[in-house]
């Protein structure tokens, strides 16, 4: 927007800077690239754009030479880089998602790292420091001592020092990966500028996003990857929100989207309540409330707090400040403040992040499955036998199910697909009875059928009087399946929206700060204000209003009968803009 | 202690991203707090002979601390728990092949001892890289088959060094060979510090991944690190062969313990990245002034499990106290291990100078006049003193002026280049005060063994 | 090739007569030697055949490997040199592998004198077929690859070891191996139990050592031997905790914390027991006739002439390898060691149980040493001293990874008689002590190289 991007003719006559053919790279029985073609040139902003999962991330570890591809030529000024040394020979700098720095050295140490020989300096060190300093106030916007040590220095101020370290370099080629996870609008802001200047000098610039207002915004030439295949090049003036969002998610909409309306909460019963409940320090605390039969998709963009949320509603984490109540069939509340707690009262997690805190990698499938069980139906009091026939009818009939597909139920559990993993584990939830599911983002890299599947699941568990808490990063999944839906911005609820009328467009403009969170007003926000009034069976009703669009789809939903709730104070009335000095003072394009 | 007052005023000019600052509070504090313990219950320490020998006991445990430092800061747990019974490999297989024929030359001794180190460093490198087996368990089975094959090759001590070595091991005066080696091998450490290669390790040893994708060539790196490893486990070996002047193959493995609990004790982060010279060599003499102040105790045949005994419980403290080094960060700032280092150097003195000054000759005349020697060296005030008390008390006035106003500098933000001169200063007024107390103690430490 | 199967997998005329011509080599060596020997004919004539066969088939199998599938079936007509091109690159380690091993027989025959005779031709040949055979099948199991190797390794270790070594397979040697095997399998419960959860227990050897000596001083200061024994199994618990602790604390820095924590028991069990007394490090005194009962070697259980202390390796063992099949605690252990932020997810504490296997660990090392009283008759510190190694050694030679989570009991059981065995073997054919040490250091690298390899840089971005 601030620099209007090259006529896309000087563009194509630039030369040819990366180019790969047909790159495959397989993770035994993962496809994480299953033929993918790109071509960059020199003076350009090539985004590589798609869902969780789809091989953006494992492309760019192949173009920066850490994985080697396993078919398929990846040519580089004419050359393939197999180690990160030699791509820093020929001019390839990288910043990838996780932040990498070393946390004993000093600011200056971490920026340069790299740049000198094995045994001599490339740069004296009083330059370095020089260098150092102005760099670090032209990214961060602040002064930072480069002689610090950088284990003490704040997360965005890391994540600087990586991409300082890349523009020190001086590419020819710079490959950024999910680099503004930890920066702020701002930030990202400064980021973008310093791009368009390397770019306006004759670099390429691979951007790895899944942030697609980011990427419009900024880049020339997008490549859409679907399932670890590419799927589609966009020019700069076809970047658009449909065209990408047609290309990233192919036919999964429409497979999803014949399942059906949404659960609506068949009665009105409160399953879980949470009072002044803060995820994030300094953040005003919210109330929160849960219905029976409901389907609450949790949406946000990455690291605004809705991760912690869910986590804490789980009893994985205590939250900052609050008390979260689990609604027993008899009335009685118990608390939720760990795991056991949790357990106790019938609330089961699951994790999207099967690898890192979900599966066991060198167990059998049955053993993933029932672990939490073997403790529950133990035999012998303290001495613990696990009670094998008990959990082999638990195992089979989750698995039937789920429709779990699996050649011996003593096989690792790694010898399944994601998708079939992540079934496992959703019957590791589902063995406990649960009343309540919690779900963290768990259609992570597993495909459009598992995911339709697990939809319809936990549909029919909801319409048994149960509820779902369902966070996702991809808003697809919500509609015509989640009854309503918070965003989270910032740390908090910024908005939500009615299940029935959901509108994509809606949501994304939310996560981004630009609706004005009245949603938060009406009947399918947070809380009923009259929870007090909460006595078994005759519970006083919500009324489901309508968003801004006006529709009339109540006919099914609950009886209107105090019509009146609805127009009650919510505990909840944030959002103006600017408000915390960060968000851009956009136009509200509702 | 001179050798470490040269080394504190060298930490002093390292590069400010060096900052290994409140890591050496413990060290410092300990160093002196034993150094006091040891000159009060034995006088002998503060004499040439007494400093000699002790350089002589001390010089391969520093050395092998060194050879540790290297590895540990490549990172991934790299403890070289070999490092004992490589020393004791070195020491034994020189001393056969001595008794075989081999060339005593020194150049040839230093050449074999230094490319067994290195051999042996880089096979292990390569095992770790290659085969990508923890560098915790590669160490412990070469600790397995060193241990053997020590004993293999010279089943019983015995055997005799190389002959220039054959004085080596007197200790009787401060500047010996030995020294030199431990004052060389330091100052190469402190060169090495600046070099792009030790930057690398340090980043490697930080975050490998880290320096792996920003393009470090982390095999070579490693494989360097190891190679310096081995450097140190050689000179280690030469100062363990003088001081036994023969060879054994079961002593050298108990520098496995002493210098894994001196690198820990210097303040070194066994995860990697983290080390300084100057805590392991502070750690390795406070290893050695432990086993020193308690051989001081006379335990008897108990003597060796109490020292077992306190290198496992000072081992495991002092990891403990790494885990508490964050807190005591938070509470004080601009701390410089130079001044501290200052501050108690005075303190340590007056008391060494307590436990050596020979108070029954005070009413002599030669003593006086010794005193007024130096009280003009050491103050330049002292012209009006009459007698040794009064040199004494003036000393005493001197330190109890000169700690509350080091304290002050220290607590208030000092620790920058201004101060420099005035650390310089009283760095040197000490060395001229100790060099005193050496002369003094030496005749009044054999005055005292002719009463006896 | 006279046993060709029926489904045909043929082999060129080539290699078919250089794998005779080779194989009627050996046998003729065998048979000469047999009779320069002095061997009985029959004797001669059977292990010449019996070589033969072997080497031929031996030769077979790895001819077999070296072809490439697709070229069995499509054409004979590939020129020698191409095939032998393409059994070299698909082949090469095993190919290397053989050659040294070859290099080291060839070596040791002209070196040592008197190495080269029919014995150890045979044993080399059974060692050879034993290879092959583990490599042919292991890889049809692969969650019990380890404990088949290891239990090829033990049966082709015995059977060299009895052809070799005289007495080997006698009933006494069998008897002490299995009391050996014993003492090392206890102390190994604890430090398998710590490897599954990606720990290691350096300590163990000084718990036994200072158990050992302990019991001594307790039994003479005139403690009743059953409150002795029972306070010594306590302390020993109380030191595992005691590490435990410390080493949750420092989770990078278990095993020099466990390192640290040994060193200072051994110190202050030897203060506290030879204070004042003339001799350190050793204890003499009576040792209760139960104890050495139960451990020595010429001790009898219910009447029957072997020591009891077998007898309880066998039920620990039983126990411990149901346990941690079919106990919840079992089963927790292993998702600890697996992934320990699923396995809080599932609401299983990691430190319960890291203390938990620390205290087995030093009760076990514990109930070793004052067995190994009962064994020696004498307190000695440094009885324990083999430990630290052995049973790291026994655990990872077992297989169970010592990156946590893979592995168990069972395996370790057949770590330790293996290394029994081989150390059996070793002292049989003259190996000192210190050798068995060299050899058993060499032994850990290739066995954790197996199971225990850590991720390549790669992958770990």
């Amino acid at each position: 927007m601030t620099t209007s991007p090259p006529p896309s003719q000087t563009a194509s006559m630039q030369p040819v800077t990366i180019s790969l053919t047909d790159v495959k790279k397989y993770f035994g029985p993962t496809r994480a690239l299953d033929g993918v073609s790109l071509e960059v040139r020199a003076g350009e902003i090539h985004a590589i754009v798609g869902g969780n999962g789809c091989g953006k991330s494992t492309l760019a570890k192949v173009v920066s030479g850490i994985l080697p591809a396993d078919t398929g030529g990846v040519a580089i000024f004419g050359e393939t880089p197999s180690t990160p040394a030699e791509s820093r020979e020929l001019g390839i700098a990288s910043v990838f998602q996780e932040v990498l720095v070393a946390d004993e050295c000093s600011v200056v140490d971490n920026l340069f790292m790299g740049a000198d020989d094995l045994f001599s300096k490339t740069i004296s060190f009083e330059d370095k420091v020089e260098r150092a300093e102005k760099i670090m106030e032209e990214l961060a916007g602040e002064c930072v001592d480069p002689h610090q040590l950088v284990g003490s220095l704040p997360l965005s101020l890391k994540q600087w020092i990586t991409i300082g370290r890349a523009m020190l370099a001086e590419p020819k080629i710079m490959i950024l990966d999910e680099s503004s996870a930890a920066l702020d609008l701002d930030s990202t802001q400064r980021l973008f500028g310093k791009m368009r200047e390397m770019r306006d000098r004759g670099a390429s610039l691979l951007i790895v996003t899944h942030r697609i207002a980011e990427l419009i915004e900024i880049s020339d030439k997008a490549t859409v990857l679907r399932d670890g295949r590419d799927v589609g090049v966009l020019e700069k003036s076809q970047i658009t929100e449909s065209n990408l969002l047609a290309l990233m998610t192919g036919d999964d909409p429409a497979k999803l989207s014949n399942a059906g309306l949404p659960v609506k909460p068949a009665s009105a019963r409160t399953a879980m309540s949470a009072q002044g409940l803060a995820v994030w320090p300094d953040v005003e605390p919210f109330d929160f409330e849960l219905l029976k039969g409901e389907v609450l998709g949790v949406a946000g963009l990455d690291g605004q707090g809705q991760s912690e949320f869910v986590q804490v509603l789980a009893g994985v984490e205590a939250p900052l400040a609050g008390q979260i109540h689990v609604y027993e069939p008899d009335g009685s509340k118990s608390i939720i403040d760990g795991l056991s707690s949790a357990q106790e009262s019938r609330v089961a997690y699951v994790s999207g992040d099967r690898k890192r805190e979900g599966i066991f990698p060198s167990l059998s499938i049955f053993e993933n499955m029932m672990m939490p069980l073997y403790r529950l139906r133990s035999l012998a009091g303290k001495l613990g036998i696990i009670d094998i026939p008990s959990l082999q009818a638990a195992f089979d009939r989750e698995t039937e199910n789920l429709l779990i597909k699996f050649g011996e139920q003593g096989d690792r559990i790694t010898s399944l697909s994601g998708g079939n993993q992540q079934k496992v584990l959703i019957g590791r939830g589902f063995a406990l009875r649960p009343r309540i599911m919690i779900l963290n983002d768990p259609a992570r890299g597993i495909d459009g059928k598992a995911k339709a599947e697990l939809h319809k699941h936990l549909r029919t568990f909801a319409s048994n009087g149960n509820a779902v808490i369902y966070m996702s990063s991809e808003l697809e999944e919500f509609p015509s399946f989640a009854s309503r839906v918070l965003v989270f911005r910032n740390g908090r609820v910024f908005d939500a929206f009615d299940g029935d009328t959901l509108d994509n467009h809606q949501v994304l403009e939310s996560m981004f700060g630009q609706t004005d969170g009245s949603g938060l007003l009406f009947g399918f926000s947070l809380t009923r204000s009259s929870m007090e009034g909460v006595s078994g069976t005759s519970a006083p009703i919500v009324q489901p209003e309508h968003t801004l669009q006006e529709e009339q789809a109540a006919a099914e939903h609950l009886s209107p009968e105090e019509p009146d709730i609805p127009s009650t104070p919510k505990p909840i009335r944030i959002v103006e803009f600017g408000q915390d000095g960060r968000i851009v003072s956009g136009e509200p394009s509702a | 202690m001179t050798d470490l007052a040269f080394e504190a005023a060298d930490a002093e000019q390292k590069r400010p991203g060096d900052t290994s600052g409140i890591g050496l509070l413990i060290p410092i504090s300990l160093l002196f707090a034993l150094l006091m313990l040891a000159a009060l219950r034995s006088p002998f320490l503060i004499s040439a002979s007494g400093f000699g020998s002790a350089m002589i006991v001390v010089a391969p445990l520093i050395l092998a601390t060194y050879a540790l430092m290297a590895t540990v800061i490549a990172g991934r747990g790299t403890v070289d728990l070999a490092i004992g019974p490589l020393i004791g490999f070195i020491n034994v297989s020189l001393i056969q092949l001595t008794s075989l024929g081999m060339s005593q030359s020194p150049f040839v001794v230093f050449a074999f001892c230094l490319l067994a180190g290195v051999a042996y460093q880089v096979i292990m490198s390569l095992i770790i890289i290659f085969v990508r087996v923890q560098p915790i368990i590669v160490s412990l089975s070469g600790y397995l088959a060193l241990t053997g094959i020590n004993i293999v090759i010279l089943p019983r001590p015995g055997g005799m060094a190389p002959q220039f070595m054959a004085s080596w091991g007197f200790g009787t005066s401060i500047f010996s060979p030995i020294l030199l080696i431990v004052v060389l091998a330091t100052a190469g450490w402190l060169l090495f510090k600046r070099t792009a290669f030790y930057t690398h390790l340090r980043l490697m040893g930080s975050d490998e991944r880290a320096a792996y994708t920003s393009g470090i060539p982390i095999t070579k790196v490693r494989i360097g690190a190891h190679v310096i490893s081995g450097i140190f486990a050689g000179l280690a070996a030469i100062c363990f062969t003088a001081l036994i002047s023969s060879g054994d193959p079961t002593q050298g493995t108990n520098y496995t313990l002493s210098a894994v609990t001196a690198l820990v004790l210097g303040g070194a982060s066994l995860a990697g990245g983290r080390a300084s010279v100057m805590g392991s060599l502070l750690g390795a003499v406070n290893i050695y002034l432990i086993s020193y102040s308690l051989s001081t105790f006379n335990f008897g045949t108990l003597q060796s499990y109490v020292t077992q005994l306190s290198y496992g419980a000072i081992l495991v403290a002092s990891l403990l106290l790494t885990l508490a080094l964050p807190h005591i960060q938070r509470r004080i700032h601009n701390f410089s291990p130079p001044l501290f280092f200052v501050a108690l150097s005075v303190l340590g003195l007056g008391v060494a100078l307590h436990a050596v000054f020979d108070y029954g000759d005070l009413p002599e005349a030669a003593t006086a006049a010794d005193a007024m020697l130096f009280a003009p060296l050491a103050f330049g005030e002292a012209a009006s003193a009459t007698g040794g008390l009064l040199t004494y008390w003036l000393a005493v006035a001197f330190i109890a002026i000169t700690i509350p106003v080091l304290l002050r500098m220290l607590v208030s933000g000092a620790g920058r280049s201004n101060l420099h001169v005035a650390v310089y200063v009283i760095l040197a007024a000490m060395i001229l005060l100790l060099t005193f107390a050496l002369s003094n103690a030496g005749s009044g430490v054999l005055s005292f063994m002719e009463v006896n | 090739m006279s046993m060709q199967d029926a489904n045909a997998v043929r082999m060129s005329l080539i290699l078919r007569l250089i794998g005779l011509v080779l194989s009627a080599g050996i046998a003729t060596a065998t048979v000469v030697l047999g009779v320069q020997q002095g061997m009985a004919l029959q004797l001669v004539i059977l292990t010449g055949l019996a070589t033969l066969a072997v080497a031929a088939w031996v030769w077979r199998f790895l001819a077999l490997q070296f072809i490439p599938r697709e070229n069995l079936s499509l054409n004979e007509d590939v020129p020698l040199a191409e095939e032998l091109r393409s059994g070299w690159k698909n082949h090469r380690y095993a190919i290397i592998g053989l050659g040294i091993l070859a290099t080291l027989f060839a070596i040791l025959s002209v070196t040592v004198n008197g190495f080269f005779n029919i014995y150890t031709i045979i044993s080399a040949a059974i060692l050879l077929a034993i290879l092959v055979l583990t490599f042919k099948f292991s890889r049809y199991m692969a969650q019990y690859r380890s404990s088949f190797i290891g239990l090829m390794v033990l049966a082709g270790l015995f059977s060299v070891g009895s052809m070799t070594v005289e007495g080997f397979a006698s009933g006494g040697n069998v008897k002490s191996m299995l009391v050996f095997a014993a003492f090392l399998g206890l102390a190994c419960v604890g430090q398998t139990l710590v490897a599954l959860l990606g720990g290691l227990d350096l300590s163990v050897p000084f718990v036994i050592g200072s158990a050992n000596v302990g019991l001594a001083y307790l039994l003479s200061l005139g403690v009743p031997s059953y409150l002795a024994f029972a306070i010594i199994l306590i302390a020993g618990g109380l030191v595992g905790l005691l590490n435990g602790v410390l080493s949750f604390k420092l989770q990078g820095q278990a095993l020099i914390v466990t390192l640290g924590v040994g060193f200072a028991i051994a110190g202050i069990t030897q203060i506290a027991t030879i204070l004042g007394s003339q001799y350190a490090g050793s204890l003499f005194g009576a040792v209760p006739e139960w104890l050495s009962n139960m451990a020595a070697m010429n001790g009898t259980t219910l009447g029957m002439k072997f020591p009891a202390v077998i007898l309880i390796w066998i039920i620990v063992s039983i126990i411990v390898i149901l346990a941690l099949r079919y106990s919840v605690y079992g089963r927790y252990l292993y998702a600890l060691g697996v992934n320990r932020t699923s396995a809080s997810r599932v609401d299983i504490s990691e430190r319960r149980y890291w203390y938990g296997v620390h205290v087995i660990s030093g009760a076990f090392a514990a109930f070793t040493g004052a067995l190994l009283l009962g064994w020696s008759g004498g307190g000695f510190i440094g009885i324990g001293d083999p430990y630290l190694f052995m049973t790291i050694a026994a655990v990872v030679v077992g297989g169970t990874s010592l990156l946590g989570g893979v592995g168990g009991y069972g395996f370790t059981v057949i770590g330790v008689l293996v290394l029994q065995v081989l150390t059996s073997f070793l002292v049989g054919i003259g190996l000192s002590f210190e050798w068995q040490q060299f050899i058993f250091g060499l032994l850990i690298l290739p066995m954790v190289a197996l199971y225990a390899r850590s991720p390549h840089i790669r992958t770990q971005i």
